[in-house]
């Protein structure tokens, strides 16, 4: 355990010192702060469209951060050779994947509490409100992203950065259309075609499952028994994709 | 006795997509490492040689044959608590100063109490930078981030090194410095198995010797069953300066059943004058 905690706050610290990362929260808490300025569209509804396009910012430079964050994590160590002098100490290929794919989330979940706090700041200022709703909202971001750092890290044990941080982009696209799927196998008689769609259904993500935003804009309440289901899926879903990348990494030469 | 190393007809083979052999980094390589010696693996660029110490610490994987370190297989983690390794030119993150990096490869090490302030400034001040624990690692030199390698592969106090071109990047002085701390580490019981392509390194510092060439062993044994010719010896003769004098030496052996084989004058090596002028300069 130990180990897999020293290469987290390793990993955590360098990635604040990414300054790619650095601008994108930036960029984020600036476009948040900003959104109280487009209520000229609709006077009365300026809540909703602050929480609307704030909840849309962040899952938007959330997901960046994300697929930068963890599509570079293990390639930049490989062609750095750092990982040569962690890997010739008593650790483990499992504690070196698991610390890396920890410190990742650190850097991504200190990126959501900064937007988060920004955004939460913003609605109590605008409504005087404090919404349990968009929390939820925010954890089940949190937990998509998790689902795509998984991915992305999974990917990562065998391909290069570029095409990691490209392949978590299309990921995440495609998480979110992964219900048309179900949708178009409805549509087919034939077996071999309703399978197959099926097939992909099941295996790529669905991220749809954590998006609750609309609802949320609504009014709606986001039940807790939703919440828990969802974040078993992620959960769930994290864990194969983990166990996958340790069966390419275990096998890699380095 | 367990020995510290063990290669038996080790080969590593890299194959195309298609599975098709089309490089052989090390063919059928067998060799051992005693326990309590400094070993030279010799070869020209590209030989085979780190290929041979990824393959001792399991960072890639033999196409067939075996091998053993201080009695486990390479891909022992547990065992790597007694191993330390100093790779050609290291990388670290370099945005860490020394005593940051140290704690760091510290916490790796597989000890179960953290490793203390003091063993970290002892290990900088054995390797020379002592006086830089503040610097980032960005800004260190290659010469230094060399020191700063040593430094971390004995943070575990390791009882066998595994160096990659220990000394590349360093000066003259930098490289008797290393030297010498080998020897001290040698004397310490520790098992060196150290890579170089400068011979004269390997002469002044190894125990036993093997020489690579593209990928296959060519001489092993030890340095000076190898270098010493059996029946010849070296003699450094005063005041011979006329060849008279030179003849007469020769006749001397002669009428005693020897021969005088060579007779030039002794010279210092570049890098033994390198090193008086620069200390010379320094006591000034």
């Amino acid at each position: 355990m130990r180990n897999i905690l020293s290469i987290a706050a390793m990993t955590y610290e360098e990635a604040l010192r990414n300054k790619l990362l650095n601008v994108l929260i930036i960029f984020a808490a600036v476009a948040i702060a900003s959104t109280r300025f487009f209520v000229f569209l609709a006077p009365s509804e300026e809540l909703k469209i602050i929480q609307d396009t704030s909840l849309g910012i962040i899952r938007f430079i959330g997901m960046l951060i994300t697929v930068f964050v963890t599509g570079g994590l293990l390639p930049r160590e490989i062609e750095r050779r750092t990982i040569t002098t962690v890997l010739s100490k008593a650790v483990s290929r499992t504690e070196f994947l698991f610390g890396k794919f920890l410190g990742a989330l650190y850097a991504i979940f200190a990126s959501m509490i900064i937007m988060s706090a920004i955004f939460l700041i913003l609605i109590y200022a605008k409504g005087r409100i404090f919404n349990v709703e968009v929390i939820k909202a925010l954890i089940l971001m949190s937990m998509e992203f998790v689902v795509l750092a998984s991915i992305t890290l999974c990917v990562s044990t065998i391909a290069s950065e570029i095409f990691n941080i490209i392949f978590g982009i299309l990921i995440f696209i495609i998480g979110h259309l992964t219900n048309y799927l179900q949708h178009l196998a409805e549509q087919f008689t034939a077996i071999g075609m309703k399978s197959l769609l099926l097939a992909l259904y099941t295996i790529l993500p669905n991220f749809e499952n954590f998006n609750v935003q609309n609802a949320i804009v609504l009014g709606a309440k986001v039940p807790l028994q939703y919440l828990g289901k969802v974040i078993s899926y992620g959960f769930l879903y994290s864990v194969i994709m983990l166990l996958l990348g340790y069966l390419f990494f275990a096998e890699r030469e380095i | 006795m367990e020995k510290a190393v063990e290669v038996r007809n080790l080969s590593k083979h890299y194959r195309n997509v298609m599975g098709q052999k089309v490089f052989k980094s090390l063919d059928r390589v067998s060799l051992d490492v005693e326990k309590g010696e400094i070993f030279g693996l010799l070869g020209p660029n590209g030989s085979g040689k780190t290929t041979l110490l990824k393959l001792l610490l399991g960072l890639i994987f033999p196409t067939s044959g075996t091998a053993t370190v201080l009695g486990k297989s390479p891909r022992d983690v547990a065992s790597k608590k007694r191993i330390g390794y100093l790779p050609e030119n290291p990388y670290y993150y370099d945005f860490l100063n020394p005593l940051e990096l140290l704690n760091f490869y510290g916490s790796l090490s597989g000890s179960d109490s953290p490793v203390t302030k003091d063993r970290m400034h002892l290990l900088l001040e054995k390797v020379g930078l002592s006086g830089f624990t503040k610097m980032r690692i960005r800004n260190f030199s290659k010469g230094m981030l060399q020191r700063m390698g040593l430094a971390i592969s004995l943070i575990n106090d390791p009882e066998l090194l595994l160096l990659d071109e220990p000394t590349i990047g360093l000066d003259p002085i930098g490289t008797v410095d290393i030297q010498n701390f080998l020897l001290q580490l040698k004397s310490e019981g520790k098992t060196i198995f150290l890579c170089s392509h400068i011979l004269s390194q390997v002469q002044d510092s190894c125990d036993s010797i093997a020489i690579i060439h593209k990928g296959n062993l060519v001489r092993k044994g030890r340095l000076k069953d190898l270098l010493i010719a059996k029946d010849e010896l070296s003699v450094v003769v005063k005041g011979l300066n006329t060849s008279e004098g030179r003849e007469r030496l020769r006749a001397s052996a002669r009428q005693s059943g020897y021969e005088v084989v060579d007779i030039s004058e002794k010279k210092d090596s570049l890098r033994d004058l390198f090193i008086k002028l620069i200390n010379e300069e320094a006591k000034k």
